[in-house]
C-alpha cells in the first residue's frame, strides 16, 4: 500500500509540475514564482523526471508488464486530480505539491 | 457541417465498410505470404494487424477528396493485388 | 466532400461516435462493472459465506470436488474442479459437461465438501457477459455486431486524436460552468487522460474477435473442410483432445498426482484439475498451476494418464512470442491480474471511458440546439431524438442496473426462472426509462430520471438490510469488504446522481423554455 502511495505522490508531483510549466496554467501561481518559470524547458524536465521515477518504481516492484500498466493508471489518476484542482482550487496546487514532496520524503525515511 | 446530398455519403460508407473489408483481406493475405515466419504464425500475427489496415482503408474512404477517388483508392490496390493473392492461394500459402 | 482532411475526420468522428453511441455506452457500463464481477456475484448470492482463499488444503478440496462429481455426474464427459485462489476464483467450484451437451456446476463448502445452496441468480457474471454477448440475441449475430460496434469505437478514437488541435496544451484544461465549452473540455479530459487505456481496450476487444471476423484470410491459407480446425491445432497445440475409448476403467487416485504437482511447482500452486473422459480407458487428468502474475495468465500444466496416473506431458507456461502478444492484449483487456489498487485504477479508466461517451453524446445536442430553426425541421427532430435517447440511456441504463440488483433482493426465492427474470426486470425497466424519456419535456425528463437513479441506489442498502442480514451493520464490523464495499458504492452512486440533479435544478440559465427550441408534437 505504501508503495502505491509513493507512486501516486510521485506522479502527482510530476503532473503538477508539468501543468505549471505551461503558460496557460502558470497564471495560477503567485507572480514571483511564475516569473521564475521562464525556464519552461527546465521545469517541464523536472516534471518528466518525476514521472520517470514513478515508472521506475512501478517496474522495479511489479515487473515489466504489470509495471507499465500500473504507471499508466497512476498517470491517469494524477492528471485527472491536477486538472480538477486547476479548475476549482488552483491556489492550492503549489501547497499540495509541497505537501506531497514532504509526505513522499517521509515514506522513505520511516 | 453541411452535407450536400446523402448519396455521396452512402457511397463512401459502403466503400469503407465493404470495400475496406475486402481490401483488408487482400492486403493481409499478401502480408502473411511476405512474413518470414511459418504459415500459422504469420497468419496469427497478421490477424492482429488486420484491424489497423481496415481502419486505414476506412479513413481513406472518407478523407479522399472525391467519391471517385474514394472508390479508385480502394479498387486500384485491390486489382493490383488480385493476381498475387490468387497465386498465393493456389500455391497453398508460403 | 469536405474541404480539408481535418473536416472530413471531424465528420467521421461525430458520426462514428453518435450512431452507435448508446450501445457503446452500454458496453462500457457493463464492461466496467465486469472489473467487479465476482464481487457483484457474491453480493447477489448472500447465502455464500465470505470467501476463504488463504489456507486451502489442496488435497482435501480436490477430494471433495471429486466425490461431489462422482455423485452428481458419474457419466459426464468432462469434470472440472477449480480451487479457491483469489478474487477471480473465490470458491471451490465443480463443473461437469456431458457428451449430450448437459452441464452443471456447484459451489462447494470448503469444510464439509457439501454443495452450497444459493438463490438462483446469474449475478455479476451475467452483467459482465452482456458486455459482448448483449442479451436476447443469437451469438452468431452478436459476435459480428459487437465487432462492428468496436470498429466504430476504434475509428472514433483515431479520428478524435487526429482532429484534436492542441492536444498537449489542452491536457489539463477544464473550464466549468461555461456551457458547451465545458462539455467539450469534459469530453476531451475524459478521453485524453485515459487514452492509453481506451486504445488498449478497443484494440484488444477487436483482437478477441479476430478469428471470427477475419475468416477470409484464414480460409486463404487453411482452406477446405477442416481447414480452420487444422489452423487452431497448429497454433494451440495443447488443446488437442484425445477421443473417448468407450472402455470402462476406473479413475486413478488423484492425491499422488497432486503431490507430483507440488514437487514441480511448490506448495499451494494448483489452480484447477480437469478430468476428461472420467471412468474411461482414455481418461486424462490435467492439473493446472495458478495463473501467472502479469497480464499473461498462462499457467503450467501437467497431463497425466487418467487410469495409470503416469505423467504424460508437461506444458510450461511460456508460449511463442506471437501467442504471448495476443495473450498480453487479452490479459490487459480483462485485467484479471490486477491487485486491489490497480483494479481501482482500471475502474477509474473504465468510468472515464463511459463518461467520454456520455459527454460526447450530450455535446452533440448542446452544439446543435442553438442552430435549430424552422428551415431545418429534420435537424430539430434529430436533436430531440438524440436528447431523449441520452436521457433514457445515460441515466436510464444505470437505473435499469439498479433495478437488476433490486430484483435480486426482492424476487421470490422459489420463483421459477428467477435468474432469467432478474435480467428481464433490468431490460423492462430500461425500456420504461426510454419511454419516460420519450414522453416527458426534456428538462423534466433529466431531473426525474436523475432523481429516480438517486433513489434507486441510495435505497438499495436499505433493501439489502430488509431482506438479508448482510447489511452495513453486519458487514462493516466484520470487515466483509465485498458486502460493505458494494453497499457503500451504491450510496456514493446515489449521492452523485443526487448532486447532479440538484446542480441541474439550480442552474437558472437553463430553463425549460430554452432547453429545446422544438418539441415533438
Amino acid at each position: 500500500m505504501i508503495l502505491n502511495l509513493q507512486i501516486f505522490l510521485t506522479t502527482f508531483i510530476g503532473m503538477s509540475i508539468l501543468a505549471l510549466s505551461m503558460r496557460r496554467h502558470a497564471q495560477h501561481l503567485p507572480s514571483k514564482i511564475s516569473q521564475r518559470l521562464n525556464h519552461r524547458r527546465l521545469v517541464s524536465l523536472a516534471g518528466w523526471t518525476a514521472l520517470s521515477m514513478a515508472l521506475y518504481l512501478c517496474i522495479a516492484h511489479h515487473g515489466i508488464s504489470t509495471g507499465w500498466v500500473l504507471w499508466f493508471g497512476h498517470l491517469t489518476a494524477a492528471a485527472l486530480s491536477v486538472a480538477f484542482l486547476l479548475s476549482y482550487q488552483a491556489k492550492l496546487i503549489m501547497r499540495l505539491v509541497i505537501m506531497a514532496i514532504l509526505a513522499l520524503s517521509m515514506t522513505y525515511i520511516i | 457541417m453541411v452535407i450536400k446530398g446523402s448519396l455521396p455519403i452512402l457511397s463512401r460508407i459502403i466503400a469503407a465498410i465493404f470495400g475496406g473489408y475486402l481490401l483488408t483481406q487482400l492486403i493481409s493475405i499478401v502480408i502473411v505470404a511476405a512474413l518470414p515466419a511459418s504459415r500459422g504464425e504469420s497468419l496469427f500475427i497478421t490477424l492482429m494487424l488486420s484491424f489497423t489496415v481496415y481502419a486505414l482503408t476506412i479513413l481513406w474512404a472518407f478523407a479522399a477528396r472525391s467519391v471517385l477517388w474514394c472508390w479508385l483508392g480502394l479498387l486500384i490496390p485491390a486489382i493490383v493485388l488480385a493476381l498475387p493473392v490468387w497465386l498465393i492461394i493456389q500455391t497453398g500459402g508460403i | 466532400m469536405k474541404e480539408t482532411f481535418r473536416q472530413s475526420m471531424a465528420w467521421l468522428h461525430t458520426w462514428s461516435g453518435l450512431v452507435l453511441g448508446w450501445l457503446l455506452y452500454f458496453m462500457f457500463v457493463t464492461g466496467t462493472a465486469g472489473y467487479l464481477d465476482t464481487e457483484i456475484d457474491r453480493w447477489m448470492q448472500p447465502e455464500l459465506p465470505v470467501a476463504e482463499t488463504s489456507s486451502v488444503d489442496e488435497q482435501q478440496a480436490v477430494q471433495s470436488g471429486l466425490s461431489r462429481l462422482n455423485q452428481k455426474a458419474p457419466d459426464a464427459d468432462r469434470w472440472f474442479i477449480a480451487l479457491p485462489q483469489d478474487r477471480n476464483n473465490p470458491y471451490l467450484l465443480t463443473f461437469w459437461s456431458g457428451a449430450d451437451g448437459n452441464t452443471g456446476n456447484n459451489v462447494l463448502d470448503m469444510a464439509s465438501g457439501e454443495p452450497l445452496t444459493t438463490r438462483d441468480s446469474h449475478g455479476g457474471q451475467l452483467l459482465y457477459q452482456m458486455h459482448w454477448k448483449l442479451h436476447y440475441l443469437p451469438r452468431i449475430f452478436t459476435n459480428w455486431f459487437i465487432t462492428f460496434v468496436t470498429m466504430f469505437m476504434f475509428i472514433a478514437i483515431i479520428t478524435g486524436i487526429i482532429i484534436h488541435k492542441n492536444i498537449f496544451k489542452d491536457f489539463f484544461t477544464f473550464r466549468p460552468a461555461k456551457g458547451q465549452r465545458s462539455w467539450l473540455d469534459a469530453h476531451n479530459l475524459m478521453s485524453v487522460l485515459s487514452l492509453p487505456f481506451q486504445l488498449m481496450i478497443t484494440y484488444s476487444g477487436l483482437i478477441f474477435m479476430m478469428f471470427i471476423v477475419m475468416p477470409v484470410m484464414i480460409a486463404a491459407f487453411y482452406g477446405g473442410d477442416n481447414g480452420r480446425d487444422k489452423f487452431f491445432e497448429e497454433i494451440f497445440p495443447d488443446s488437442v483432445q484425445i477421443e473417448k475409448a468407450d472402455q470402462p476403467a476406473s479413475l486413478t487416485a488423484l492425491n499422488p498426482l497432486l503431490t507430483t504437482a507440488e514437487s514441480h511447482w511448490g506448495e499451494n500452486a494448483v489452480g484447477y484439475v480437469e478430468i476428461n473422459h472420467p471412468g474411461d480407458a482414455h481418461a486424462r487428468v490435467t492439473i493446472s498451476g495458478k495463473a501467472g502474475q502479469g497480464p499473461i495468465r498462462n499457467s503450467p500444466k501437467l497431463i497425466f494418464d487418467g487410469v495409470s496416473g503416469e505423467l504424460l506431458d508437461e506444458i510450461p507456461a511460456k508460449t511463442s512470442a506471437t501467442r504471448a502478444t495476443r495473450d498480453v492484449f487479452l490479459g490487459l483487456h480483462e485485467g484479471l491480474f490486477a491487485g486491489p489498487f490497480l483494479r481501482v485504477l482500471y475502474l477509474l479508466s473504465g468510468l472515464m471511458g463511459t463518461l467520454m461517451i456520455a459527454t460526447g453524446l450530450i455535446l452533440w445536442t448542446r452544439k446543435r440546439r442553438p442552430r435549430l430553426d424552422k428551415k431545418r425541421p429534420g435537424l430539430a427532430k434529430g436533436v430531440d431524438l438524440v436528447e431523449r435517447l441520452n436521457i433514457g440511456t445515460i441515466i436510464g441504463l444505470p437505473i435499469a442496473i439498479g433495478a437488476y440488483f433490486w430484483a435480486n433482493r426482492l424476487l421470490p426465492l422459489e420463483m421459477a426462472g428467477r435468474a432469467e427474470w432478474e435480467a428481464h426486470v433490468m431490460f423492462i425497466v430500461w425500456l420504461l426509462m426510454l419511454m419516460h424519456a420519450a414522453l416527458r419535456p426534456l428538462r423534466r425528463g433529466w431531473l426525474e430520471q436523475l432523481s429516480v437513479a438517486s433513489g434507486v441506489f441510495l435505497l438499495l442498502p436499505v433493501v439489502n438490510a430488509l431482506t438479508t442480514d448482510r447489511h452495513l451493520g453486519q458487514s462493516l464490523p466484520a470487515g466483509d469488504w465485498v458486502f460493505a464495499g458494494f453497499d457503500l458504492s451504491m450510496l456514493v452512486l446515489g449521492f452523485v446522481f443526487m448532486a447532479i440533479a440538484i446542480k441541474l435544478k439550480n442552474n437558472k440559465t437553463i430553463t425549460a423554455k430554452n432547453f429545446s427550441r422544438h418539441k415533438l408534437a
